[in-house]
Order: structure tokens, then sequence, then C-alpha cells
């Protein structure tokens, strides 16, 4: 007969078989439990052990027993029951592992722990904050697939070698009270015509949320690239509603090329594509007038579905000049639909185009001066199709420290087939100087739009003053305090003293 | 102690008060910022103009063709100041602000990649064609090419 420890080392190589350390862990506790089985409990603790207390005291007990037991302590025949537990018990376990099923290997590559930690499946988009940390060694192998949980399909969403998406949001907070100037930064809600027999719109006193604002982009590759955001923004319903603000699959060749497909906007100006829905990087509280969106009541083309092309002109590397165009659904037709950006279904054949250029003279960097032109056939229900041009012109500077915009719009409604011809001037001016963390800020702006225009939802003259001071109080958030004066042609003059905390997240 | 002991004194603590500055102890050593590209890029020399225009975004490709990746060295270096001072014309928070600004209007994909040292610098610009960064003058070795020098 081999001895207990010839027997224990040869059932030693099962460590290092295929048997899974939780079957090892198993066998192993009921071992233990066998042997703790086999062994005389004193009386006392025979009888309470479930108690803790009891459990205490025998420990107590034991520790003052002798710890050299007499000679007769351990009989020799119990010696041999436990040995023969053992090989029973060793057995069983051998039986077991060969009625086990061999192991499958996983097909699936990702099952494998990684060698190189895993991308990061979400990145921040910051220059301080560049990305998530990859996890440790030990976190980046996926967690076995739970069946009851998920069916066996894996949580895990990063593409191995793949395109990482990356987040970032904004979001603004207000406080605005006064008259009709508060409409600078909040919907106009007379109807959008001062000049049509609207109730003015009431003085009105409200704490307002701003646009949740969420902007996502993914690389997918050196030249392919997408940009999405999308905002969860109330109206005055009161009610929140999402957005898809922007969408755009960008193909860059070169300095001198891009592609890009989807909802944009449209380059008329500067503001409108300087400027998106993230009011933590204004300035001022709000747009100016003139580039309010379509649902607030704007009369500009603001968005686009469509398609853009841009990119710089070739050996005009100390002018700077870049090029522009532009071709996708114009406006709805009628102002009045629920939506005036056709993102789904135009209600014509005939596309918006738009051409702009704009140059960035080495000279003096900040200076930027442009220009646009943008040409849609429109067709309102009741009269005549209309042919829509609306030109722009700009000149801004922009250094750490100034900010001087200037931009001036015409849009023109012309009847076709009559000498009818609906002009809508529209500009504004805005001047600020950074001291520290604080920023002042003037604006000045002026809309006229033809009270008769067949398309336009906005009517009549709308112009005034804005005078503000922005406060960024952390590196990502500022606050701002802004007075608005605002002369509207039907209406006694306005005024509204509005606060935002805007900030990025 | 003489009055003129006394003068040498108070200018060997402004020396020392001075030296522990950060910001200027690169300059008082003398020490120049270089910007460097990839030994293959055919560049060879670039204005503070081209390369304001690479660093901020505003030219993305090299005359091959080869995409531009930009290092920056991490928040808080001397060499990063330099940079930000003299090529970016803008604050740290001014640079964080502007390439969050520029990733929202779709300009670039990302900002620039922070690197912890000069090694790491150069070691990215080493392994990647299209890339260009910028280390200490006394850091520069024939790994690298420089093609601008930042006094």
């Amino acid at each position: 007969m081999r001895s207990s420890k010839q027997k224990l080392h040869t059932a030693w190589p099962l460590r290092n078989t295929v048997l899974p350390k939780s079957c090892r862990i198993a066998a192993l506790g009921i071992t233990v439990a066998v042997l703790a089985s086999t062994l005389p409990l004193p009386a006392n603790a025979a009888d309470n052990n479930n108690d803790g207390a009891a459990t205490d005291a025998n420990h107590a007990k034991a520790a003052e027993t002798p710890k050299n037991p007499p000679a007769n302590a351990e009989p020799a025949s119990e010696t041999q029951l436990l040995l023969q537990k053992i090989n029973d018990l060793e057995a069983r376990v051998a039986e077991l592992e060969a009625s086990r099923p061999a192991p499958v290997p996983d097909p699936t590559p990702a099952a494998a722990a990684p060698a190189t930690p895993a991308p990061p499946a979400l990145a921040i988009l910051s220059s301080s904050i560049v990305a998530v940390p990859p996890p440790p060694a030990a976190a980046a192998a996926p967690e076995p697939a739970d069946p009851d949980h998920d069916g066996g399909m894996s949580h895990e969403m990063t593409l191995p070698g793949g395109p990482v998406l990356k987040f970032r949001g904004f979001f603004d907070f207000n406080f605005g009270l006064g008259s009709i100037a508060n409409p600078l930064v909040f919907p106009i809600i007379d109807g959008g015509c001062g000049t049509c027999g609207n109730p003015p719109t009431p003085p009105h006193t409200t704490f307002q949320a701003g646009e949740f604002d969420m902007f996502l982009t993914s690389k997918l590759s050196d030249n392919l690239s997408f940009l999405a955001e999308v905002v969860l923004g109330p109206d005055t319903t009161n009610e929140f509603g999402p957005d898809i603000e922007r969408y755009t699959l960008t193909y860059k060749k070169n300095d001198y090329f891009s592609a890009s497909v989807g909802r944009f906007h449209t380059s008329i100006g500067y503001y409108n594509t300087a400027y998106h829905h993230g009011l933590w990087f204004s300035t001022a509280e709000g747009r100016p007038i003139m580039y309010l969106f379509e649902d607030s009541g704007g009369i500009l083309p603001v968005h686009m579905v469509g398609m853009s092309f841009t990119g710089a002109v070739p050996g005009t590397d100390k002018l700077g000049l870049h090029w522009i165009a532009e071709v996708g659904n114009g406006l709805a037709s009628n102002s009045s639909v629920a939506e005036s950006v056709q993102n789904f279904y135009s209600d014509r054949n005939y596309k918006a185009t738009n051409l702009a250029v704009y140059i960035k003279p080495e000279f003096l960097s900040g200076l930027q001066i442009g220009g646009s032109w943008y040409h849609d056939h429109l067709d309102p229900t009741d009269v005549p199709m209309v042919s829509q041009n609306i030109e722009s012109l700009y000149i801004v500077y922009l250094s750490s420290k100034w900010e001087f915009l200037n931009e001036a719009v015409v849009l023109s409604n012309h009847l076709i087939g009559s000498p009818e011809t609906f002009r809508s001037p529209m500009a504004y001016v805005q001047f600020a100087r950074k001291f520290g963390m604080y920023k002042p800020y003037f604006r000045y702006q002026y809309v006229s739009d033809a009270v008769n225009d067949p398309v336009n939802l906005l009517k009549g003259e709308y112009y005034g003053p804005s005078v503000g001071i922005r406060i960024d109080f952390e590196e990502y958030a500022a606050f701002k305090l802004q007075y608005n004066r605002l002369f509207e042609s039907s209406q006694l003059p306005g005024n509204g003293l509005d606060a935002q905390v805007a900030f990025a997240f | 102690m003489s009055r003129q002991s006394y003068l040498y004194l108070a200018a060997g603590v402004l020396c020392v008060v001075w030296c522990a500055i950060p910001g200027s102890r690169a300059a008082l050593a003398g020490d120049e910022v270089d910007v460097i590209v990839n030994k293959s890029n055919s560049i060879d020399a670039l204005s503070l103009a081209d390369a304001k225009k690479i660093f901020d975004g505003d030219k993305g490709s090299w005359p091959n063709g080869k995409r531009i990746t930009v290092i920056m060295l991490s928040q808080g270096h001397p060499a990063r100041d330099a940079v930000l001072r003299d090529i970016y014309k803008m604050g740290e928070s001014d640079y964080g602000k502007y390439f969050m600004q520029a990733a929202f209007t779709g300009k670039v994909d990302a900002p620039p990649q922070d690197v912890s040292s000069d090694a790491d610098v150069k070691q990215q610009v080493t392994g990647n064609p299209g890339a260009i960064g910028y280390v200490n003058a006394s850091d520069v070795d024939a790994s690298v090419k420089v093609v601008l020098k930042i006094p």
C-alpha cells in the first residue's frame, strides 16, 4: 500500500490539467467538508456549531488545550479512515473528470484576452482630456457571456481597430425677464409677424431650459469622418423635443477638396457655420435674429440637407482663399409647415445651391472676409413660383482678446412671371474684448422683412442694441448677462434682461 | 558686510528666483524649442505662418498628401508654453476651447495628441511620416529633422 503522501502526490497533476479552477475549488471544498465531518467535535461544539458565541468559546477553549496532545488522542484507525475517504474522493473526481466533455474552442477571437488593451469605447473630445485611460489588463478581458441575461450576446461595443466614438455635451440654462426684447434669445411667439395684426408679445419672466446638445464624432479612417449633433430642446409648448440638428459624413481627400453629405449648416455668412447649437461657444446669449433657427421663426435657410464640397485654392497660401459649394433641399415652400427643413421629403424637384468663398490672409491672423450666394426656387401654395436669392458679405476678426463680427445679408424673393421682388436686408455688428475671465460685448442688429413677402414667416422690422458681459468663471462654464432693447415696427420699444449659464461637459 | 556685497547677494537671490520659474528657466539656459518632423518628410523648413496653419489645423496634409499629425507636449511643459505663445498665440484655456470649437465645426477630427516627454515626441515623429512635434533644442538628435526654431 502506498503512503498517503505518495497518493496525494499522484493526485497533484490534476491541477495542471484542463480541469477548471472552479471544479478544483469545489473538489477541495468537498474534501475539506468530509474531513471536517469525520473529525470528532468537542461535545459542546457539536451542540452549538451554529452559534457564533459558542464557536468563539470553543476557539478560546482550544487555545487552552496543550499544543502536544497525548499520543493516544488520535487513534491509528481513524487516520486510515481519513485516507480511505480521500482515496474515494479522488477516485470520484477522476471519474467526473473523465465524463466531462472536452472543451470546445471559442470561435470568436474577442473572447480571448487581448494582448493589448482595446481602444476605449468612448473618448472625451477635449484638449485636456483626450481619451479615457485604457482599462487594466485584467479588466480588459471580456466577461463570459451570460446566456440568462443577454442570450449569449456580449455588450462589448468596441470595434477592434475600428472607429472610436467621441462624445461631448453642451447645455445652457436661462432666466429672462422683460417684454418683446426677450425674443432675442427666445423664439418669436407673436406668430413671427409684428405687422400682421397679431397680438403683441406679452411681457414674460421665466426660467428657461436651453438646448441639451449632444455632439458626437467618429473618425472612420484617415479620410472619412462622421459628425452628428443631437439636441433636446423645449419650445413654447414646454415640451422637450429631440432634433438631429446635424449629421455629416465627410470625405477629406486633402486640404484642397473634401465632400460631405447629410444635414449641415448652410454656408451663408459667418455666424451660421461658426456657431451651432452649443451656446457655450458663442460670446452673446443667443444668435442674431437674422440667424434664428427655422423653428424659431428664422427666415434664412440655416440648415440644408444635401451635399457640401469645400477646400482651399492651391497656390493661395498667403491669401488663404477657400471655396464652398453646396446643393440640397432648400426650405419648405410654405413656411407654415411644422418642419421647414426638408429632411426626408422635398416639396419640389428643384434643388437649392449655395456658393461661398472666403479668405484668411496670412498678414493678419484671425481676419476672415467672405461672401456667399444662395439660390432656390420655392413653390408656395396660392402664389406663383418664387425665385429666392440670398447674398451675404462678412468681415470678422477673432483673436484671443478681440472679437469683431460684421455681417450683412439680403434675401430676395421674386415672384416668377411678375415684376414683384420682396427684399429683406438684415445685418448685425458685434464687438467684444476679453479682460481675463470677463468679456464685455455689444451687438446691434437690424432685420427688415417685407410685410407682403409670400414665403417668410418673420415679418416686419426688428432692430436694436444688446449689451452684455460673459464671465468664464470656469474653464468650460460661462455666465452671461445681457440687456436687450428691441424696436419692432408695430410695437413700442421693448426691454429685456437675460441671464444664462452655458457649459460644456 | 559692505553695501556692494548686499547688492551681489540680492542679485543672486533674484537669479535663483528667476531660475525657479519654469517658463523662464529655458530662456535663461538658452534652450530654444525646435519644431521637428519625420526625416522622410520632404519639407526642410517652415515659416512661423506655415507652422501656425499646421498647428491650428488649417492645413491638414503635407505636399505629398500625407496626413499631418500634430504632437503636443502635455500641459506644464515649458516647450508647450513656448509653442502656445509663439505659434498658437493663445493661452492654455483658449487652446482647449479653440480645438473644441474646431471639432464642433468639423474643421478637425480631434485636438492634437498630447505626450509627456521630449523622448515621446521624438518617438511619435520617428514612427509616423506625417507627424510634426517640438522638443527642446538640446534634445534634438539625428532621428528627426528640424524645420523651425522657436527662440
